[in-house]
């Protein structure tokens, strides 16, 4: 069986075994402080005034769909995402899907999808493949930085093989490359705004981006503690 | 392929136990989940009745407790082993030129001897002197030990050319750093000092943290060795 | 036989902030500039990368960065009838080493001297008549004044991107800037650095004491900058791994990051690191400088002919190049004729910690070198010193630069200095204490100075510096009166333990105060009491230049860079305007 066809079964069970949780606390009230179970609520189903579920996106593990459009997830620092989701929100990172969902989030609501995914695992672990020679200058980057281009070592901010530095600075290990590749393009337009990003995310070569996301793309995901 | 190697305690990588796409295309370090450098084990600078005595007196400097272990556990014999066999320890990080002459209190050190003859000078003068009595330093209970301490940094006893104050001092310095310095040296085993202490370690942006004033801040602390060693490191020497 | 090397128009001996903006303004305008570093190239990737670079073993303790005291320590003594003995490791100060010199591993803190500090002297005895000084000092103006450093001020202020506030723009006080500050024509390029927990409960308590607190100027960047040159730095991320330390980051002004590639880029401009000077040659009368003696890294030996010699090797390096050189004559004590190693200055520092309750999480390793709430209050002569009887003063600052745990472990008196009772003491107190730091003025006086050694050589077979100092009695009457001050804001804090630590005789080299060492090349308008003109030129081989705070007669309260950096530039003014259209003395 195929990589592909193994996950696709493993989602569909663990989708399946997602909902018919959820179905037994369906009863439960929806106002409820922020919470795991909130949390796993509103990413099956989205929220009562019509928040889209999370899942639709990001999938119930937090791993999302495997294009790289929507970020991995899971495992990530509950306060980085909140920060997210509130940045969002403000606009001051810009992204019309999601101002308009985390502005329809309460504060409760806000919490709990972020407990939740920060609790989570993916179904699978698969590490991806890329062409050697662009990892090999990713790494190199992403662990010693670069000289010419005047950018420091990914790591230094972002944890020991990138594995974040909580509650503040995301993981990038086991990050979709495309996904990195398009923040760094944020960063350096604007469109997200970062004081720590806007040298680096002006700095890397088109090249660089492309390798360094490629290097963290191909490292196993953290999990929290 | 098995991808079944654990990080550290802190990174507990996913067992795949399904499906591992081949890597064997890619440089090692790059697609293996990450190894923690494990910490150095010493070589055998010290003779066995030299070690003892410094695991008993560093047992002593730093005890360990119901809550939180000390030098002992922590490796700092370990640490200073690995000192004393490097430049450090050999006196190449010091002016060794004579003419030696006591100085004033204000001098600093002016002895000829090199950290690692200072230790092994002092703590065989001390073995010595424990020998004549028929025991051992090690034999001695925890006060007791205490008190010959504090006997030891009070007073200047000869102890083969070095007055006992000076070695305490030196004892004392490198059993501090020995429990707080990064784990790639030796010591501070775990992390546990600065577990102790809530120190985080070599990975410190703090860009966004450093004015949300009061915020009680409980981060695993991430030492040197979490991640590969940096290229150009040494962890004994660099001189620029 | 030494290698004879062809002729350049100027060689800068020693490449830091000195060295690397004297050569880049000369380059830029046409001449050949030959910069010969002693130590090694270092750049901010590799070398300052972290993790690795936050080794507080490696770094502090071990002093990486610092001068190999191997091959080329100092001597020190407190006072002239004592034998001066080898300063074996560095501790008391860290002089340093490497291609960026200082800026490599300073922490940043960006303060100016005031108006009357270039007049102290005329200032001093004015206000409070010359009979009020101890007779020991030897208080001197600086023959060029704050307004004419100005511009330049401003212009090193814009080359390192410092952060702040105003406090005085041309006349007009602004309230979150330092009240007492001499006025300046621009605002700060960048704003200040964000506040520390400690920094605004000391601000808080500041106020309602009547006192005026502010943010420390700094040079770790507080923003995404480009400077002038055309350099670009990122945002500080108060890292606590500052001082003795590279910065990862590219946020801290160094020569590598605010000129050195820009100068590097020039064809004109040479570096040779691992380029070890031996001395200055001069021809026959003495009075003209042909040439510079340096050994390489294997041991061979070249003269590097050249018009104009700027000395800007630190002021320590400084004045042993000129005794060395033969340039100057050597200061003597007793009869006090002589001026090269006279005047030799320090910083008069001191601690006030602060035990907080267990309640108030400081979190004082998120720390960059140059973060801190401030008050000027108690410097220099900003208060009325009349019913004291001492002259001086410092700066109260509570902000850390660092918690690293080798050296920063404190524990409040009474505590056993190791044991079990110490252990839980460290991890009681740690994160919940802080510790003032108080820079006072070092006041030059009659019996410190520095001299070459009869004993002790160094590596190349030439004596090391010697130096002879200990605090005057003054500083010490100054250092009560200050940290009593601090203690009392610290008290005001809530703290619950205050420990009220001035500074006292004498002097150690065994403990680290600060590598704020000044003077010996001390600059003025009477060449006998004095070795550099107001230009920065020897009085008595005028191809020569020395650009350091070796030509500072006294110390202020306040660190000496930025008031280097404005004499570089004022240097490099005089030369390109003055020097070079007739060279010569000018003054």
């Amino acid at each position: 069986m195929t990589a592909m066809k193994l996950k696709a079964l493993l989602f569909a069970v663990v989708t399946a075994v997602c909902v018919h949780r959820l179905a037994s606390v369906a009863g439960a009230a929806l106002a409820a402080p922020a919470n795991s179970q909130l949390g796993a609520q509103i990413v099956a189903t989205g929220t009562q005034k019509g928040s889209v579920a999370c899942a639709r996106c990001h999938g119930f593990d937090g791993a999302s769909d495997g294009s790289g459009a929507f970020p991995v997830l899971a495992g990530q620092s509950a306060d980085y995402l909140a920060a997210q989701l509130r940045r969002f929100a403000s606009g001051q990172r810009q992204n019309a899907l999601m101002e308009s969902i985390a502005k329809g989030l309460t504060d409760d609501e806000l919490l709990s999808v972020t407990q939740y995914y920060s609790a989570a695992r993916p179904v699978s672990s698969v590490t991806r493949q890329a062409t050697s020679n662009q990892v090999t200058v990713g790494q190199r980057i992403a662990l010693v930085g670069n000289l010419n281009t005047r950018v420091q070592a990914c790591v230094s901010c972002h944890g020991p093989y990138g594995t974040g530095e909580p509650p503040t600075i995301p993981y990038l290990s086991g990050q979709y490359r495309h996904y990195i590749e398009v923040q760094l393009q944020m960063f350096r337009r604007g469109y997200r705004k970062s004081s720590q990003m806007l040298g680096v995310g002006h700095n890397l070569t088109a090249d660089e981006a492309a390798a360094v996301a490629a290097y963290f793309d191909q490292l196993p995901l953290p999990s929290t503690q | 392929m098995s991808d079944g190697s654990k990080l550290n305690s802190r990174r507990d990588f996913l067992k795949s136990g399904l499906i591992m796409i081949s890597t064997a295309a890619l440089p090692a370090e790059a697609s293996r989940p990450p190894q923690s450098h494990t910490t150095p084990e010493a070589t055998h600078y010290f003779s066995e009745a030299e070690r003892k005595f410094l695991q008993s007196a560093i047992d002593r400097l730093i005890p360990s407790d119901e809550r939180w272990p000390g030098a002992l556990e922590a490796g700092v014999v370990n640490y200073i082993e690995l000192q004393m066999a490097g430049p450090w320890g050999r006196g190449e990080l010091v002016y060794r030129h004579g003419p030696f002459r006591k100085g004033s209190k204000t001098q600093g050190y002016q002895l000829e001897y090199t950290p690692g003859e200072l230790f092994h000078r002092s703590i065989n003068a001390i073995n010595n002197i424990f020998m004549e009595r028929g025991t051992t330093f090690s034999e001695l209970s925890a006060a007791e030990r205490d008190d010959y301490l504090t006997k030891l940094e009070t007073e200047e006893i000869d102890l083969d050319g070095v007055p006992s104050n000076i070695f305490f001092d030196f004892l004392w310095k490198h059993t501090v750093e020995g429990f707080f310095a990064d784990p790639i040296y030796g010591g501070n085993r775990d992390k546990i000092a600065w577990k102790m202490i809530g120190f985080p370690g070599a990975y410190t942006d703090f860009y966004d943290l450093v004015d949300k004033h009061g915020v009680e801040y409980h981060r695993e602390p991430a030492g040197i060795g979490d991640g590969p060693m940096h290229m150009h490191s040494k962890p004994n020497q660099g001189k620029g | 036989m030494p290698q004879k090397l062809k002729e350049v128009d100027v060689v800068c001996i020693g490449v830091g902030f000195a060295g690397s903006i004297l050569a880049k303004e000369l380059a830029a305008s046409g001449l050949t500039v030959v910069g010969l570093e002693r130590g090694r190239e270092r750049h901010s990737v590799p070398d300052f990368q972290a993790p690795a670079i936050h080794d507080e073993l490696k770094y502090s303790v071990r002093k990486a960065f610092m001068q190999d005291v191997v091959r080329e320590a100092m001597t020190f003594r407190n006072h002239r009838n004592e034998v001066a003995l080898p300063m074996r490791q560095w501790e008391g100060f860290l002089p340093g080493t490497g291609l960026g010199g200082a800026g490599v591993h300073w922490n940043g803190q960006s303060w100016r001297y005031q108006a009357t500090e270039f007049i102290y002297k005329t200032h001093l005895e004015q206000r409070y008549g010359r009979k009020f000084i101890d007779p020991d000092l030897r208080i001197q103006d600086w023959g060029v004044s704050y307004q004419e450093l100005e511009p330049y001020y401003d212009k090193f202020e814009y080359l390192i991107g410092a952060g702040g506030k105003a406090g005085n723009l041309n006349g007009q006080i602004h309230s979150d800037g330092n009240f007492f500050e001499s006025p300046r024509a621009r605002e700060y390029p960048n704003p200040p650095m964000k506040e520390q927990y400690a920094g605004a409960l000391f601000r808080k308590a500041a106020l309602e004491l009547g006192y005026h607190p502010f943010i420390q100027p700094s040079a770790n960047m507080t923003r995404p900058y480009t400077n002038p040159e055309g350099m670009t730095l990122n945002p500080c991320v108060y890292c606590g791994f500052c001082e003795r330390f590279g910065c990862e980051q590219f946020a801290k002004a160094s020569p590598q990051t605010v000129i050195l590639p820009k100068l590097r880029e020039l064809s004109n401009f040479q570096l040779r690191t691992e380029a070890h000077v031996l001395r200055i040659n001069l021809d026959s009368t003495g009075k003209k400088a042909t040439s510079v003696s340096y050994m390489d890294a294997q041991g061979r030996e070249f003269e590097q002919p050249a018009s104009l010699i700027l000395v800007t090797a630190f002021i320590l390096n400084n004045i042993r190049m000129l005794l060395l050189s033969g340039i100057g004559r050597p200061y003597d004590p007793v009869t006090e004729k002589g001026v090269v190693g006279r005047n030799y200055a320090y910083q008069t520092q001191s601690y006030v910690p602060v035990f907080m309750g267990e309640d108030v999480h400081l979190n004082s390793y998120m720390a960059a070198g140059a973060s801190g709430t401030v008050i000027d209050d108690f410097s220099v002569d900003n208060f009325d010193h009349g019913p004291l009887g001492f002259i001086g003063g410092g700066y109260i600052l509570c902000g850390s630069t660092n918690a690293r745990p080798i050296e920063f472990h404190p524990t409040p008196p009474g505590t056993p200095r190791w044991g079990g009772k110490w252990k839980e003491a460290v991890r009681r107190h740690y994160n919940h204490t802080t510790i003032f730091n108080l820079s006072g003025n070092s006041t030059s006086a009659r019996q410190n100075y520095a001299d070459l050694d009869p004993t002790y050589r160094d590596a190349w077979g030439l004596p090391l510096l010697r130096i002879t100092f200990d605090f005057p009695d003054n500083d010490v009457r100054m250092s009560r009166h200050v940290t009593a001050k601090a203690s009392e804001i610290a008290r005001r804090m809530g703290a619950k333990i205050v420990v009220n630590e001035p500074r006292t005789k004498p002097y150690t080299t065994t403990a680290y105060q600060s590598t704020h060492n000044t003077g010996g090349t001390v600059m003025g308008n009477d060449p006998a009491i004095s070795v550099v003109n107001r230009y920065c030129q020897s009085w008595d081989v005028p191809n020569v230049f020395v650009v350091g705070a070796s030509n500072y007669p006294q110390n202020s309260s306040y660190n000496p860079t930025l008031t280097l950096g404005a004499l570089i530039y004022w240097t490099a003014d005089a030369l390109k305007t003055r020097y070079l259209k007739r060279p010569g003395p000018l003054a």
